[in-house]
């Protein structure tokens, strides 16, 4: 069964985010969408859209980066390298290669939150940076 | 228009200008305060508790008008001991975000909202 479908796709913005985060991990599997647990490895970085709107053109994700590491040193660290990528990203809106292939990229990125400590949980052993960003992400051709 | 004549043309940025600084100073002045004050009761208060998780309800019904406006200023928020769980998540809490959805609704802290149009 078929149906008839808008021609044009954007990458999801959390799948975009990944793939521009992931050359800060040292493994793949250190940049996702998923909370951090107990045996998922450290430092640890995840991305999440909040909200935002769309049209037929784009797409304006709200998006939120958590920084996870074993101490408050070697989190305000990381997170500081997480923000500079996505600095990055802002100055220079760099064509991006996700994991499916497809190359993508921002019209803006701008800056809402810069990094800064928020508890996980009294039981937890990590401390956790967060940083919030909105971006424009461009449908393209399918 | 006989080349004897003059002509004039409004002052676009002068009268721009003009027209900011009386708002400024109607702003400064309280006098758009009342709007604001509604703005954020009827229309941001509702906003983020629609996106605020129910359980207990003790969550949804922190969230109000923390600062009444001032000068144009005022703000809206919750008094709720873990309203940063609700908000970041943690561990064993799911990242609920009703403080960032509402704010992106209404354009991250500015009274016009775009619901669903571009922003910029």
């Amino acid at each position: 069964m078929t149906a008839d479908l808008y021609d044009r796709k954007v990458t999801p913005a959390e799948v975009f985010l990944r793939a521009w985060l992931i050359p800060l991990a040292t493994d793949p599997a250190l940049v996702g969408s998923q909370r951090w647990a107990a045996g998922m490895g450290l430092p640890y970085r995840m991305v999440r859209r909040l909200s935002g709107p769309t049209d037929l053109i784009s797409d304006f994700p709200t998006v939120r980066v958590h920084t996870f590491a074993a101490t408050y040193t070697d989190a305000a660290r990381e997170a500081d390298r997480t923000h500079r990528r996505m600095l990055l990203l802002a100055r220079d809106l760099p064509d991006v290669t996700v994991a499916s292939g497809v190359v993508a990229s921002c019209a803006s990125c701008d800056v809402l939150t810069g990094p800064r400590e928020e508890p996980y949980g009294a039981e937890s052993v990590v401390v956790r940076f967060i940083c919030e960003y909105d971006l424009e992400l461009r449908f393209v051709s399918v | 228009m006989s080349n004897a004549d003059i002509s004039f043309t409004v002052d676009r940025d002068k009268l721009a200008a003009e027209i900011t600084e009386q708002i400024n100073a109607e702003i400064a002045a309280g006098k758009l305060d009342t709007q604001l004050d509604d703005f954020m009761e009827n229309e941001v208060v509702p906003a983020w508790q629609a996106n605020s998780p129910e359980d207990t309800g003790e969550y949804k019904e922190s969230v109000e008008v923390k600062h009444p406006a001032k000068g144009g200023r005022g703000a809206v928020g919750s008094s709720n001991g873990y309203a940063h769980l609700i908000e970041y998540g943690s561990e064993d809490t799911p990242e609920f975000a009703p403080r960032a959805k509402a704010a992106a609704t209404f354009n991250n802290g500015s009274t016009g909202d775009y619901n669903g149009k571009k922003k910029k």
